[in-house]
């Protein structure tokens, strides 16, 4: 079909993207295209032009399209472009800096699966049956289909950098809720320049609007849970009660444990231990019990130079425990919770004793897509 | 300045809250006879949201609203994903397991029928210990056992005296409830100077209100 209307096209060549406009006639698009881009091919191979807010392809794989903006490309399609040129650059930026993709599998093996996750809730996740009445699951996380299959050539390369841009499936109250993740994993001998890297990304990706990005160490309430003599339970409770910033709760909980002055002086204090690392330096400095902590301050400290935007938290806690050393959360403020999670971890095969240091992230995709052209004032 | 946004539960909890921001200086914007739901205190560009107790954690959650002050009823119950950063200390009184005198709770293999408004709590709460079935209801849970619909009711007990009109007794107390004030987990960190002030001013009208001196 051939317009009257002026538009910008975007054509795909042989090789690569090109755009041009049109003139007042279609006639003249297709002249501007015949000495442009390969007129005999374009023009006499049998070229078209679609209509307006539809993709074409023609016998020879031409594509012809009209360009973002368009008056008339559809709503719904125009928001499924921009998300997909939104995830593209964010896979473009780390595969910039060596990162490959990792497809998970859809299905994950219940039994294996239960096993390997007893603290995920059993009616988050949703069950199929196959042919074979072999029970599986709709991917619930990407952490064990990475563990399954990426660990093993990590393990055997000794390093592996991978990232995925996928969907995960959990149960809740309205149905089955599809979560987008896009994520990056670096496995290997991680040292404070891994860990830079990793940061540096995490602002890369977040810095389109304003944002903080708050890290801690899981270090400083392991050093603190080393002065006191805690069970698992104890040590859950307070835990949680950290979680929840519930200060009083926790205060009333160490006024009637037996814990040290000093303990109790520091979970006293551990609300007021976040912000701006400067600000709170010499307040840190008196919180330190042994070498453990003032190693996860002293870390913390460090990494807080890279940018303003990020602000220290050592109350930071994450619902999964896994975490081994620094973890960090990134947060818009439009959105009601962070948009950005990781840390640092390590990763203990199923069949040896072996371990591997591991650090990555993962992203909201459909939040941080959401807030990439909001404009702030 | 951005407006600090707080979500404040109707009914039980709305006088006293509005006493102790009268005490912490906050003034008293809340009309309580209005038919309206939005209050602004323009002097410290703070809104309130007047909500049903049950909705005050979906505003926080949600991120609607910045802060909220709510039963801690309803945050155990509804376990959203919220800051608790102070228990206000009033508005107190517990949970309790009800039934006829002498009714046995720990009843072994044998199903224990349990009426409750919180089917959560009550979950929870017996998870390792007995078997349970559960049976939701809206209001007067006391008529359940009399009836025969249930063994004993899980419920908020303030005086205890619907529970003793009814003929029955608190077998168990389970926990001591109080108003909390919540908050919203990105707004802890963007409008965390604000919230800590005011948490500050709450702090003091509510040690005023508790007839304590500050000096």
């Amino acid at each position: 079909m051939i317009t009257r209307r002026r538009h910008n096209y975007v054509f795909r060549t042989h090789d690569k993207w090109v755009t041009t406009s049109s003139s007042t006639q279609g006639l003249n698009l297709w002249t501007k295209i015949d000495r442009r881009y390969k007129p005999s091919s374009c023009y006499e191979k049998g070229a078209c032009v679609v209509p307006e807010g539809h993709t074409g392809i023609n016998l020879y794989g031409l594509f012809i399209f009209p360009e973002r903006g368009s008056e008339k490309v559809n709503g719904k399609l125009l928001q499924a472009l921009k998300s997909y040129e939104y995830k593209r650059k964010m896979e473009d930026y780390v595969i910039d800096r060596g990162y490959i993709p990792f497809e998970p599998k859809v299905f994950e093996e219940f039994e294996h699966f239960a096993i390997q996750n007893p603290r995920l809730p059993r009616e988050e996740l949703v069950v199929l049956l196959s042919g074979k009445q072999q029970i599986l699951l709709l991917r619930p996380d990407i952490t064990s289909a990475l563990l399954k299959e990426i660990y093993p050539i990590a393990l055997k390369e000794e390093k592996c950098k991978i990232f995925y841009q996928s969907i995960v499936y959990r149960n809740n109250e309205e149905g089955i809720k599809e979560i987008n993740q896009f994520g990056i994993e670096n496995f290997g001998e991680i040292n404070e320049s891994t860990e830079i890297e990793i940061i540096v990304m995490a602002i890369d990706l977040l810095n389109k609007q304003p944002f903080i990005l708050e890290i801690g160490h899981t270090g400083f309430l392991e050093g603190l849970f080393k002065e006191c003599d805690l069970s698992k339970e104890q040590k859950n409770l307070v835990k949680r009660l950290i979680y929840l910033k519930n200060s009083d709760e926790l205060k009333i909980w160490s006024e009637k444990t037996i814990l040290s002055k000093e303990v109790k002086r520091v979970l006293n204090e551990l609300f007021n231990l976040q912000g701006k690392g400067k600000e709170i330096s010499s307040l840190l400095t008196s919180c330190i019990l042994n070498k453990q902590m003032d190693e996860a301050v002293d870390k913390i400290l460090r990494l807080q130079e890279i940018s303003p935007n990020i602000h220290v938290d050592f109350s930071i806690i994450n619902e999964l425990d896994y975490y081994d050393g620094i973890v960090f959360k990134g947060y818009y403020d439009r959105l009601n919770k962070e948009v950005l999670r990781g840390g640092r971890y390590k990763v203990i095969s199923e069949d040896s004793e072996k371990t591997m240091e591991a650090i990555g992230f993962s992203i909201d995709t459909n939040a941080w897509i959401e807030c990439q052209e909001v404009s702030y004032k | 300045m951005k407006w600090l946004i707080i979500a404040v539960a109707k009914g039980r909890l709305e006088d006293e809250v509005k006493k102790i921001l009268a005490q912490a200086g906050l003034g008293n914007v809340i009309d309580s006879d209005s038919r309206k739901l939005i209050f602004e205190d323009d002097k410290n560009r703070i809104r309130y949201l007047v909500v049903k107790p049950v909705d005050v954690a979906t505003y926080v959650e949600s991120g609607v609203a910045d802060l909220g002050f709510v039963g801690k009823d309803v945050l155990l119950e509804q376990e959203k994903d919220v800051y608790e950063l102070m228990d206000l200390e009033f508005g107190k009184c517990i949970f309790a397991a009800a039934g006829f005198p002498n009714t046995l709770i720990d009843k072994g293999e044998e199903p224990l029928r349990i009426a409750t408004k919180y089917p959560n709590i009550t979950t929870n709460y017996f998870q390792d210990r007995q078997k349970i079935e559960l049976i939701y209801l809206n209001g007067s849970v006391e008529l359940a056992p009399i009836v025969g619909l249930s063994d004993i009711i899980v419920d908020l007990v303030e005086t205890g005296s619907t529970i003793k009109a009814n003929g029955l007794v608190i077998l168990e107390e389970m926990m001591t409830i109080s108003a909390r004030v919540i908050s919203n987990r990105v707004s802890y960190r963007f409008q965390n100077d604000r919230i800590q002030q005011f948490l500050d001013e709450v702090k003091k009208g509510k040690m005023v209100y508790a007839g304590n001196s500050i000096n």
